[in-house]
């Protein structure tokens, strides 16, 4: 009796605890989407000309050029990720918790300076092309990267490479590696050890990396446009076009709904294959799964998977911290003092410093929310598939599918819908500073129930229900069991929620007021006037940005449990 | 009890306190590369007990479409930096009330290209050919003076253009072919660019890219010319760190009828909250002080033929004889299917 109203009380608990995301999800997507593809697409139905759009736009082959690129992008990620999350896992060396923070760091990179850094770099002139002219001694060496699906490709692996990395050594290092030796004992060789076990073990936050990596490039939008040139194109890229500039809101609509279509199709077959992969299994806490290494293979393993990628990764961000020192006449702090004497020169200009606290606290703000609504809304969605059956089951699938929608919603289409639906009663947020975070929290949020629902679906019931035996209250069980076995997994939640805030440049989708100013946007105002000055103050900028993406990462590193070395 | 009393006392109190002391708040919205000098600004709030809120929406496009998709809750009472190619949309939208300015005495008959009033001109500049001047003197080439020019082979490989489907420039300098060149005849724009692309034009989405990375006179790129403002040269001196030089390092090709004129107007949006505080302010954009601000913050020329223009502007930044227009309404009216006929020709 008792034992069925505690489950009673739970179901409810269950139901409860997932109701404040969706209604998030309702009033900040739903909504806003619902009233500006209903704008949009009203007309388009009525004067019937879905066929003009379909034409006009050569719909078949964008979204075949979307796709491919889209998942070029992602084998390219996880060529160079895997590899990089293994070290990552299994190994301890000097420097590892600055490489990872320094992993995610271009996330918060806005796209006009990633793409800027990578013109001074593979550009015609630029570093790469003066190597080259070196060595082989001939100044006309051409070496040039030109903007095309080369250069996508290349800028999407600088940024998505952390969530392949973080997801998939965060699972890694969980592993218990009892289980390899196991399988060794019991005579399966090393290869067939890996795949048969390991890999298969991973399989589920490879899939969960691989689609957060799909998504996020199949919709890419600033980086097809700088570094795509005229020939790359997206959907979205497509959207823009036909919304701003065209002022075709039912086409641009039209597009949205296929995209949305087309995102939301890819997911429920990740999600059904998720739900099939995912394996109980007995987690450690990852602090016993990492050593040093000690052969001389293990070292180049560690430097050639681990620290080259790595590297690479940093040399842009590199030349931009040190082009904002180098001017015509050598090193100077010319562009760092004009940051900071420029300020109350224009009504937009606002100083560095209040800039930067702008971004802090709307990305801790962001972190807050989408942790807590994230969380919440990972367990619902974890302990519904353990079910798999019934009703729960197909709620929360439905759920799962639900928080991944944000990544297929056009962010050009839904900055439209908020100026449209939050303008008047009973919504009347628009000039509001918590709508920043909100918009934010909106895209931090797939990334983090991500990052939780793999370790979430591995740990093993039993575990929880042996200390719920002991006597351990359900809050103890999450203290003490859950807490420690998804340390990572929380961390890099939080990283990216927090990143992502930092990160997000909201012209298309808010609106700008002075008071509101933040370091990305203070960026793009610097970098839409011409002269080295500008473009020197914008590196100066982007420097500010990475360091306070960087003490902001290493502070949520620094989250530890207590029980973390009970284990 | 006491304590609820005095709890809606001090409400009251408060309430009463942020009405008497709060001046009124005028919403002006605004693209992202609007800029003026505080000072002149304050002067204006003071005058008129009056706070101004600014909002920046984008570009220029994005803002439009964000002033017309709101309409109903309008964002704002003014909405500044609507231009000649936006002009018809924002029209037909029917989203400004007509204000006839007593301010529109000293502006030019020609840019007040809207008769309703409905839009009113603040400034004005010009779109067209900068190239790298070092380049052209190392190189010893002649600098390109007809838009026919850029055709022959001694220019092969030297341009760089914004794509007109993604940017505000790009779609100026294509403009400017249109009117140049025509549409039928012997040599319409289609053969042009044709001749163009033949002749190695490279073309990206946006002026960023276009004239910080691939511009040689930046530093980064190859191309010494660029489709860009005829007020860059001034900027680049004006913004040139120490050891100033004595002249730009860029100059402007200035093709007869090859500059394209772009008009950005300001309207009073339908719905206002402050219509008064609305034409006051419409009158001071157009008026004497905020005119002349207008050069060295926006860098474009302010319509109000009375403001001094400063001498950076009149040495360097030349107004082009014949400047090349096409009128608002075909612009409206063929837009769309001109870019569709240029991405064939050119970006194919």
């Amino acid at each position: 009796m008792d034992a069925h109203r505690r489950e009673i009380a739970r179901r409810i608990g269950g139901t409860g605890a997932a109701a404040l995301p969706v209604l998030f999800l309702c009033l900040f997507l739903l909504y806003p989407l619902a009233r500006i593809l209903a704008m949009g697409i009203g007309p388009l139905l009525h004067g019937g000309s879905v066929g003009q759009v379909v034409s006009d736009t050569n719909l078949g082959r964008l979204l075949i050029a979307s796709a491919v690129q889209a998942l070029l992008s992602t084998l390219l990620t996880l060529v160079v990720g895997l590899p990089a999350a293994y070290v990552f896992a299994r190994y301890d060396f000097p420097g590892k918790a600055v490489l990872r923070t320094l992993l995610s760091i271009p996330f918060v990179l806005p796209t006009v300076v990633v793409s800027s850094a990578f013109v001074g770099l593979f550009g015609s002139g630029g570093a790469l092309e003066k190597a080259v002219a070196l060595l082989t001694g001939n100044p006309d060496a051409s070496a040039s990267l030109v903007p095309g699906l080369a250069a996508v490709l290349l800028s999407h692996l600088f940024y998505n490479l952390a969530i392949v990395v973080r997801m998939v050594s965060g699972a890694w290092s969980s592993l218990d590696p009892r289980l390899g030796e196991a399988a060794r004992m019991l005579g399966a060789n090393r290869a067939s050890s890996f795949l048969r076990v390991t890999a298969r073990l991973l399989l589920p936050s490879i899939a969960a990396a691989s689609i957060l990596v799909f998504a996020f490039c199949f919709s890419s939008f600033g980086v097809v446009l700088v570094l795509g040139g005229p020939r790359t194109a997206t959907v979205e890229t497509e959207i823009y076009k036909q919304s701003v500039y065209m002022f075709n809101l039912p086409a641009a609509a039209f597009l949205s709904g296929i995209q949305l279509v087309v995102t939301v199709l890819i997911m429920y077959g990740y999600s059904r294959l998720q739900a099939r992969l995912s394996v109980v299994q007995n987690l450690r806490p990852e602090a016993l799964a990492s050593r040093h290494p000690t052969t001389a293979s293990q070292h180049v393993l560690v430097i050639l998977c681990g620290l080259l990628p790595t590297i690479a990764l940093v040399v842009p961000m590199l030349s931009l911290a040190l082009g904002s020192f180098i001017t015509r006449n050598g090193v100077r702090l010319t562009y760092w003092k004009a940051l900071f004497a420029n300020s109350g020169h224009s009504i937009f200009w606002t100083s560095p410093l209040p800039a930067a606290l702008n971004s802090l606290v709307y990305s801790v703000e962001t972190m807050l929310i989408s942790l807590a609504l994230g969380i919440p809304a990972a367990y619902v969605i974890a302990r519904g598939q353990a079910s798999r059956k019934g009703l729960r089951g197909f709620g929360s699938g439905a759920l799962d599918l639900l928080f991944l929608l944000p990544l297929g919603t056009s962010a050009v289409t839904l900055g439209f819908g908020f100026i449209v639906s939050f303008g008047a009663p009973p919504f009347a947020l628009r000039g509001s500073p918590l709508l920043i975070p909100c918009a934010h929290a909106l895209v931090a949020l797939p990334l983090v129930i991500r990052s939780l629902l793999a370790p979430l679906r591995a740990i093993n019931p039993r575990m929880r229900e042996s200390a719920a035996l002991l006597g351990a209250t359900p809050t103890r069980v999450r203290l003490e069991i859950d807490l420690p076995l998804l340390r990572r997994a929380f961390i890099s939640a939080a990283a990216f929620a927090f990143t992502v805030s930092l990160g997000e440049f909201g012209a298309t989708a808010l609106l700008t007021r002075p008071d509101m100013v933040t370091l990305p946007v203070l960026i793009y105002s610097s970098l839409s006037r011409p002269g080295e000055l500008n473009q020197g103050q914008a590196m100066a900028l982007s420097t500010v940005l990475m360091l306070a993406c960087g003490l902001g990462l290493a502070a949520i590193e620094r989250f530890r449990t207590r029980s973390a070395e009970v284990f | 009890m006491p304590k609820r009393t005095v709890l809606l006392f001090l409400c009251a109190a408060l309430a009463a306190a942020s009405v008497s002391a709060a001046p009124r708040v005028l919403r002006v919205l605004t693209h992202s590369s609007f800029a003026a000098t505080p000072s002149v600004i304050a002067a204006f709030e003071a005058a008129n007990d009056v706070k101004i809120q600014f909002t920046a929406g984008g570009d220029a496009g994005e803002t439009l479409n964000k002033a017309i998709l709101s309409r109903d809750t309008p964002l704002a009472d003014v909405l500044y930096g609507v231009d000649n190619t936006f002009l018809s949309r924002a029209l037909k939208a029917d989203i400004f009330v007509p204000y006839d300015s007593p301010a529109l005495a000293s502006i030019p008959k020609d840019l007040q290209i809207d008769a309703s009033h409905r839009l009113l001109p603040v400034d004005f500049g010009y779109v067209d050919l900068n190239y790298d001047r070092a380049w052209f003197n190392k190189k010893a080439v002649p600098v390109p003076q007809k838009l026919e020019d850029l055709t022959k082979p001694a220019y092969k490989g030297l341009l760089v253009v914004e794509n007109p489907a993604t940017s505000s420039p790009g779609l100026a300098f294509f403009l400017a072919t249109v009117a140049y060149f025509g549409e039928k005849g012997r040599y319409p724009w289609q053969s042009y660019w044709a001749d163009l692309a033949k002749n190695g034009v490279l073309v990206v989405n946006g002026w960023d890219d276009a004239y910080t990375n691939q511009f040689s006179a930046e530093g980064k790129g190859r191309k010494p010319i660029v489709v860009s403002y005829a007020t860059s040269p001034a900027y680049e001196l004006s913004n040139a760190t120490d050891p100033k030089p004595q002249e730009p390092p860029t100059g402007n090709i200035l093709p007869e009828a090859g500059a394209f004129r772009q008009v950005e107007f300001v309207g009073i949006l339908k719905g206002a909250k402050e219509p008064e505080l609305a034409r006051k302010f419409v009158d001071f954009m157009l008026g004497a002080a905020f005119q002349a601000d207008i050069p060295l913050q926006m860098w474009v020329y302010p319509s109000n033929s009375a403001a001094q223009v400063p001498d950076i502007f009149t040495k360097f930044a030349p107004v082009p004889a014949v400047p090349a227009t096409v009128d608002a309404a075909t612009i409206e009216s063929k837009r769309d299917a001109w870019i569709r006929e240029w991405t064939r020709i050119v970006v194919k």
